[in-house]
């Protein structure tokens, strides 16, 4: 599902993220690399409670939905609807020009795992602190986001003196790049 | 008063009468037309699918995939699925694979409390039944290439396709 025109989200805790890595596991999703994202939880301490709470009971369900504001292409916004085993409601805050590699790499592995930052405020430093996967459904990626992604880095290279008729180029094998480090697999045989 | 313009009048009164009879039977006529339409609706609904749990496994050198399903009869008449089969997205950077479809096999996977779900599956009205599925996974096809989205397709008596995907399967080692 998308929302693609809104101004801000609105009654949702926003929860920014603190910082980023990627795990792969040949026993979970085909061994993709998975975002990990460390979320600062303060905005929603319910979420704090449903990483603690889920390591117990069976995978759950949540509807996820990605998001960008009408006025502001600052921002790019996950929805995260739980309905079991808790009902919560939140909101992922992706700054564009920071995090669009990330955003690009939930979408390409289809899912993120989320844990709150009061555990530790880096996912290498406390590996087994409680964290849940996430499926992100490939029909929930934007239309626009190819050229969406395209325009970020091409704005990127443009800023760093890249010169102006190679942009487009070079920016297509950037996100190449990125995408061949995203789509490396960890298989078991 | 004359004798004719009585009869006007009671014409007029009979009319306006009939008027009101006939304006009753529409609204009965029209509360009967959204009765027949909503149990109509409710009858031609299809069936919708639940993913439970899904997991892989080996047992003697082959891999199964195993998905935990329910499925629900919304209409208020009988349904069945016919057939059922898996349809497998695989992902490689160098090479492009078609899509491989798999059908379902009788193993039964150690864990979990569900019975395995038998096809043709025959659903009552507003029925649900939940159990395991198995398939065998392309052990060959699997050793240079990934699954990218597994697609359990369900074709229904009425000809509906009910597909339940998911990309991130669990691997258990038993």
């Amino acid at each position: 599902m998308l929302l693609s025109r809104f101004t801000k989200p609105k009654g949702l805790p926003i929860l920014k993220i603190f910082s980023d890595a990627g795990m792969a596991s040949p026993l979970i999703g085909d061994g993709r690399l998975i975002p990990v994202l460390t979320l600062d939880c303060e905005e929603s301490q319910e979420l704090a409670t449903l990483l603690e709470l889920h390591q117990e009971t069976p995978p759950g369900d949540v509807i996820s939905t990605w998001a960008v504001p009408k006025y502001t292409k600052k921002y790019m916004y996950l929805f995260l609807n739980f309905t079991k085993p808790v009902e919560l409601n939140v909101a992922i805050e992706f700054i564009l020009d920071k995090h669009h590699s990330l955003i690009d790499g939930v979408i390409l592995s289809k899912g993120v795992y989320i844990r709150s930052s009061e555990s530790s405020k880096k996912f290498a430093e406390n590996v087994d602190a409680p964290m849940i996967l996430i499926e992100v459904p490939e029909e929930t990626k934007p239309d626009f986001w190819e050229s969406m992604y395209h325009k970020i880095i091409a704005r990127k290279l443009k800023t760093k003196g890249c010169p102006r008729k190679q942009v487009g180029k070079l920016a297509k094998e950037h996100i190449i790049r990125m995408r061949e480090l995203w789509g490396r697999r960890m298989n078991i045989t | 008063m004359k004798v004719g313009d009585w009869i006007s009048a009671l014409a007029a009164l009979i009319a306006f009468f009939a008027f009101l009879l006939s304006w009753k039977s529409y609204v009965i006529a029209r509360k009967a037309h959204g009765i027949a339409e909503e149990g109509y609706k409710n009858q031609i609904k299809e069936i919708s699918s639940y993913l439970i749990e899904s997991y892989k496994w080996k047992s003697e050198e082959k891999k199964y995939v195993t998905f935990a399903v329910s499925y629900t009869n919304e209409a208020t008449i009988q349904n069945s699925i016919s057939f059922l089969c898996l349809k497998l997205r695989l992902n490689n950077a160098n090479k492009k694979y078609p899509e491989v479809s798999v059908s379902p096999v009788s193993k039964e996977p150690t864990m979990g409390n569900y019975k395995a779900l038998e096809f043709p599956l025959l659903l009552g009205g507003r029925e649900t039944k939940s159990g395991w599925i198995t398939f065998e996974l392309p052990s060959k096809l699997l050793e240079e290439t990934t699954v990218e989205t597994y697609t359990l397709e369900a074709e229904t008596a009425s000809g509906n396709i009910v597909k339940t995907k998911t990309n991130l399967v669990t691997y258990v080692v038993e």
